[in-house]
């Protein structure tokens, strides 16, 4: 989901800082995210974006909405 | 590190489209004539970028009423209301809105992004969910920021996905509070709004409606989206701006919600600013006036709105799906726009240009905003100037011919 985004075409792992190491705008974030939350059937606050930076941020965020009754 | 240094590659994107040779987001009119007219460096434009939808800021009877308070009560207030107390001027513009809106109480801010900041910022509580939609404008997204609130976005006006992120709420404790805007700026489309009330009343949510862009626009007396759709029973906030249609500067919130007024001690953006200065106060109160008693300039408006959106629809461009007095014509690359855009304003005609990440289709659109005044000559020029230089940068085909030979 993130591939269509890259502009670098550096190999996306889990510490990949996903606005630096792919060059990908805030606004292409925003449709990743989207597209994230119809994916798990979950909503992620704009609130839980600012803590989002790796790959493996948003599988952590994904995560506590999916699993913590915090979750949307 | 110097201080700013993190805005680099922002000084580096202005430079790029600065390069035309003029800042598009510098444009110094030295001049303005008219609500259509304006001198730019020493040539006269047209102007079809100001929002300017009424026509009102050259109004004979805004005017006298702005100079008349002027000289009555000074050029200014000095301080915010809840320091320096109100006008009778202030209490009054709040009881014509109230009237006007057809509304219990009604509060004036110093700006629209102000009312918004102020309103949306304070309403929703620190265990409460401010749902709004993707493509909001900035005084709504900065409003989240103050905000304590959880806050959720919809896709654009996706009824469905609104009803899916409040089903995923239910159950909830704490209030919902769907933001909508009447008309968003950047490509003049409506919110659904009719779907959008049903969702509200189906899963006891709020709703605050920003009317910045349908104040005067849209409804048989002016009151905006909520009106044309019919569910203004459903809004529990309209917010809306005096920078637009009513031609000077300004917002509003009207509302008939219990306890309003304690929003005066609550909410920071109204508390802890200067209030309007009687003048402008004047001037707004005259032209909701106006806009009360004279529908003709919302008819003519949306004469010239088919007069221009035809005209460029035809001349081939990509424009927003919805007629309205935004009128955004699609271009595909930042460097064409900003030199098409250029060309535009050297042939005298004056739009804005707005650029990603502004944009909510990702591509630069030139914005052009139609106003009640703008004559059939002024609007046919726009479209002709329009369609001779984007064919010249082959943004659209060239004219249609006689295939008969």
């Amino acid at each position: 989901m993130l591939e269509p985004h890259n502009k670098t075409g550096v190999p996306i792992r889990r510490n990949t800082d996903i606005m630096k190491d792919l060059d990908v705008d805030s606004l292409a974030v925003m449709d990743f995210i989207m597209n994230l939350e119809d994916l798990f059937d979950i909503s992620i606050p704009l609130n839980a974006m600012a803590e989002i930076r790796t790959v493996e941020d948003v599988a952590e965020v994904v995560l506590k909405m999916k699993t913590n009754e915090n979750g949307l | 590190m110097s201080l700013l240094k993190r805005f680099d590659a922002l000084i580096q994107a202005h430079k790029a489209v600065s390069r035309c040779g003029i800042d598009p987001f510098g444009v110094k009119l030295e001049r303005v004539l008219s609500p259509t007219r304006a001198i730019v460096d020493g040539r006269p434009v047209i102007l079809a970028g100001t929002n300017n939808y009424l026509g009102l800021t050259f109004h004979p009877d805004c005017i006298a009423a702005a100079a008349e308070a002027a000289r009555r009560e000074g050029t200014g207030t000095t301080g915010s209301r809840i320091a320096n107390g109100s006008y009778a001027l202030h209490k009054t513009l709040e009881e014509r809105l109230a009237g006007f809106f057809e509304r219990r109480h009604a509060m004036v801010f110093s700006t629209g992004y102000q009312a918004n900041l102020g309103i949306i910022s304070t309403i929703a509580g620190p265990d409460d969910y401010l749902i709004i939609d993707s493509d909001s404008h900035a005084s709504i997204y900065d409003a989240i920021r103050l905000s304590s609130a959880t806050v959720i976005r919809f896709k654009h006006n996706d009824a469905a996905d609104l009803d899916k992120r409040l089903h995923r709420l239910s159950g909830r404790p704490g209030n919902k509070v769907i933001v909508v805007e009447g008309i968003y700026s950047m490509l003049g489309d409506q919110a659904p709004l009719r779907e959008i009330a049903e969702i509200k009343r189906r899963h006891g949510a709020y709703l605050v409606v920003d009317e910045a862009h349908s104040l005067g626009v849209l409804g048989e007396h002016g009151r905006g989206l909520g009106e044309h759709a019919g569910v203004e029973g459903d809004i529990d906030f309209v917010v809306g701006t005096f920078s637009k249609s009513l031609g000077a500067v300004g917002g509003l919130c009207v509302s008939d919600m219990d306890d309003f007024d304690v929003l005066r001690v609550a909410c920071r953006p109204y508390m802890f600013t200067a209030s309007l200065p009687p003048s402008v106060i004047a001037s707004v109160t005259t032209a909701l006036e106006v806009v009360r008693t004279d529908s003709s300039r919302q008819q003519r408006l949306w004469r010239n709105v088919d007069t221009l959106y035809d005209g460029l629809d035809l001349s081939g461009f990509t424009l927003g799906r919805q007629k309205s007095p935004v009128i955004a014509v699609h271009l595909p690359d930042q460097e064409t726009a900003v030199r098409i855009w250029y060309e535009l304003l050297e042939a005298g005609v004056y739009v804005n240009l707005a650029l990603p990440p502004a944009t909510p289709t990702g591509t630069p659109l030139l914005r052009c905003s139609v106003c009640a005044d703008h004559s059939r000559d002024e609007l046919e020029t726009i479209v002709e100037v329009l369609r001779a230089i984007a064919q010249s940068h082959g943004v659209i085909g060239a004219p249609a011919r006689s295939v008969r030979a």
